[in-house]
């Protein structure tokens, strides 16, 4: 949908310049407005099938509107034993490891873009290294090293491994290094210290990667899967995407109904929170992409 | 000028990650290990921390409630875990061995967390191994040994649309030269499909493996040392599932994901599908009570020349070696393998008891679709028990597709089959 949106537009300006610009316009809305429907439709879809009986779920010819709207989904997820429980620990995961996140990365990636020590290109090769290595490899001796230290079923556990991630340290240090080093000679002169600098005037300045940090941590760890299935050893420390993988998918067959009730409740605080970041993310996802 | 300094470093970072990985210990973990000590009849004793999935993770503790009636000095710590990615927990909890005392496992998954070494052997004299369902205690097997206790079975049946069929004045079939023909009148009455079949996603192997059974192949030699797909009767069986396309009597455009065939069922454009106990609850969801009541007709799958054999699934008990209270979660597992709390295990859960003397009471007994699942698993069979069968069932879906969309002939698709699987081999070095 993007594809046609980016080719018929400039290539419509061009053939007709200044006076049919409203026809353009028109055939680029357009193309906007379907790419718009085609992304939103899964989203439609989820909101409304999460308040239908699962037989209108599954029914064949469906229907979008449900035809007889019934909030039974919700009500049989909110009934399941701890599922506050569930939503608290997705919480206090996701938002301790935003805060690592904003905190840890942006000071590795403040050393790496502006302060020289040995064995510095070392170091960040073998960050970079690390976003090469996929995930998998290292899952099993992650979880070794993590028992080991006697971290199994705990909230430690669960956010230690995510509190500094490679792509943050990358993400920063990029952004960090775009900072006129004048303004960092000048804050030494008048005598700061490296903490006064970076706290006083890299972290202002960093806001928009900040906030894409920020979102894509709490994205990362609110959607993580594998790793809290994997280190929670009893229920009490499953976040959501597992409880609810425990609830509405069986060895053969799935609950739509519960499923869908399900994800729209693991949506709607990332959609808030999106809304609520939108200006910076927005702004930061411009900045960093540039490179 | 930063594009060069980002790869020097990056090169400088992937060979220090190459010399650090190069000190790493290389510890390749063997096979099973002897089976242990025998289990006495004292009560169990002390928390033995089990692991299970799904619906039966979230009703077990009820019925773990009454194991502590007998046993008052034991308390039984029921984790429930989505099927989900449950084998990467399984195999991730082994290699760290940090693990609980028992778990229940998918039965066709026991070979490969067996050949991790991370399973203890079933005690000898534990349970009476012939009580079983012989295709149940059959997927517990691992290079001569037993790591594993059936908990619950499942079979896959033939569901038809009773209504169509009594429109039509047929019966179920119970030979493959009757099935044909009943599916072409179930179409003739409307349907635009006579049968459901897997035509090559993940696990179609389990639907059409049996058509091979069924005509007398057996899939591996006497000794289960070598694969033989390449035989007449395995022939036989693909040819079989290929005439169902040619005819017109199935799609060749089968369902991609669970929970696509039951509208179609329910609608009446699809008037029979291959399905195990799970699909009432699911066709109920799908078409209400009274359609399933009403419409919906069970029967054993049709007879080939040799039998009706099906596909066996369903859940075992497996206790770690790492297991801190071993004898706890023996004494566990032996205690939910008695008829009775097998009989419990149905009430609460509708899992299918895969102990046989189980069904000789009360629904079990007198239900007539339960009968036929009851004959049906008389026969039922579990896919070869080799620890490469995951790669080697991946190549059997990807030639099933081809003879379902008419692009291969089932004969090259067999020999496709016996080349590969020959190169893949069985696991075993012997």
């Amino acid at each position: 949908m993007t594809a046609t949106t980016t080719t018929t537009g400039p290539a419509i300006r061009e053939r007709r310049p200044s006076r049919r610009v409203p026809t353009a316009r028109l055939v680029l809305y357009g193309a906007l407005v379907l790419g718009l429907l085609a992304t939103l439709a899964p989203f439609a879809w989820m909101f409304l099938g999460s308040v239908k009986p699962t037989g209108e779920i599954v029914a064949h010819p469906s229907s979008w509107l449900p035809r007889s709207p019934t909030f039974a989904n919700f009500e049989q997820l909110l009934s399941k034993q701890n599922f506050g429980l569930y939503f608290l620990n997705s919480t206090l995961v996701a938002v301790a490891c935003v805060l690592g996140n904003l905190l840890f990365c942006s000071m590795a990636g403040y050393a790496f873009a502006k302060i020289e020590f040995a064995g510095k290109r070392l170091l960040f090769g073998l960050v970079l290294t690390m976003l090469i290595i996929p995930g998998v490899t290292t899952f099993v001796p992650l979880f070794v090293l993590v028992s080991n230290m006697g971290l199994g079923n705990s909230y430690l556990g669960l956010i230690l491994p995510f509190l500094v991630t490679p792509f943050g340290v990358f993400i920063m240090r990029q952004f960090i290094r775009d900072i006129p080093d004048a303004l960092v000679e000048a804050a030494r002169l008048d005598g700061a210290g490296e903490s006064r600098i970076f706290l006083r005037v890299i972290l202002p300045l960093t806001r928009p990667a900040l906030a894409t940090l920020a979102i894509l941590t709490f994205l990362a760890q609110w959607n993580n899967f594998l790793w809290p299935l994997v280190i929670a050893q009893t229920e009490d420390h499953y976040t959501l995407p597992v409880a609810l993988a425990l609830f509405s998918t069986g060895a053969n067959g799935t609950n739509y109904g519960l499923l869908l009730a399900g994800a729209v409740t693991v949506v709607t605080p990332i959609i808030l929170l999106f809304l609520a970041l939108q200006r910076h993310f927005i702004q930061g996802i411009a900045n960093t992409g540039i490179k | 000028m930063s594009t060069s300094h980002v790869s020097k470093a990056l090169i400088g970072g992937l060979a220090a990650t190459l010399v650090l990985a190069g000190c790493g210990r290389s510890d390749t973990q063997g096979g099973g290990g002897a089976a242990g000590a025998p289990v006495g009849n004292s009560p169990a004793k002390g928390e033995i921390n089990v692991w299970a999935m799904g619906t039966e993770g979230e009703r077990l503790p009820e019925l773990a409630a009454r194991f502590r009636k007998a046993n008052p000095d034991a308390k039984v710590k029921v984790t429930a875990i989505p099927w989900q990615d449950y084998a990467k927990k399984v195999e991730t909890a082994i290699a760290s061995q940090d693990t609980p005392d028992a778990t229940l496992v998918g039965s066709a998954d026991l070979t490969n967390f067996a050949s991790t070494g991370g399973l203890e052997q079933v005690p000898a004299g534990l349970v009476d191994t012939s009580s079983f369902y012989r295709g149940a205690a059959q997927s517990t097997t691992y290079d001569g040994g037993t790591y594993g206790v059936p908990w619950y079975v499942d079979t896959r049946v033939l569901f038809y649309r009773k209504d169509l069929a009594q429109a039509a004045g047929v019966s179920a079939p119970k030979t493959w030269k009757e099935y044909g023909p009943f599916l072409k009148a179930l179409q003739k009455e409307g349907a635009k499909w006579g049968l459901a079949l897997p035509t090559g996603v993940a696990a179609s192997w389990q639907g059409v493996l049996p058509f091979m059974w069924q005509a007398g192949a057996r899939l591996m030699n006497e000794n289960s040392a070598e694969f033989t797909f390449d035989t007449p009767e395995a022939l036989k069986g693909l040819e079989f599932y290929q005439s169902f396309f040619t005819s017109k009597t199935s799609t060749r455009n089968g369902a991609v994901s669970l929970g696509e065939i039951e509208p179609q069922f329910v609608a009446g454009s699809t008037a029979a599908l291959i399905s195990g106990p799970w699909e009432t609850a699911l066709l109920k969801g799908a078409g209400g009570a009274d359609f399933v009541k009403d419409k919906v007709g069970v029967a054993p799958l049709p007879k080939g020349a040799k039998s009706n054999a099906s596909f066996i699934g369903g859940g075992h008990w497996t206790v770690f070696k790492n297991a801190k209270n071993r004898d706890g979660a023996w004494k566990f597992i032996r205690w939910l393998s008695r008829p009775d709390v097998q009989q419990d295990w149905y009430e609460l859960s509708g899992d299918l008891p895969a102990v046989q003397p189980a069904w000789s009471e009360g629904e079990l007994k007198s239900d007539p679709t339960l009968a036929v699942f009851r004959s049906q698993l008389q026969t039922a069979l579990p896919g070869p028990n080799v620890t490469t069968w995951k790669q080697i069932a991946a190549v059997i879906d990807a030639e099933i597709e081809k003879v379902a969309k008419g692009v291969s002939s089932p004969k090259a698709a067999l020999e496709r089959i016996q080349v590969k699987a020959s190169a893949i081999g069985t696991g075993q070095t012997r």
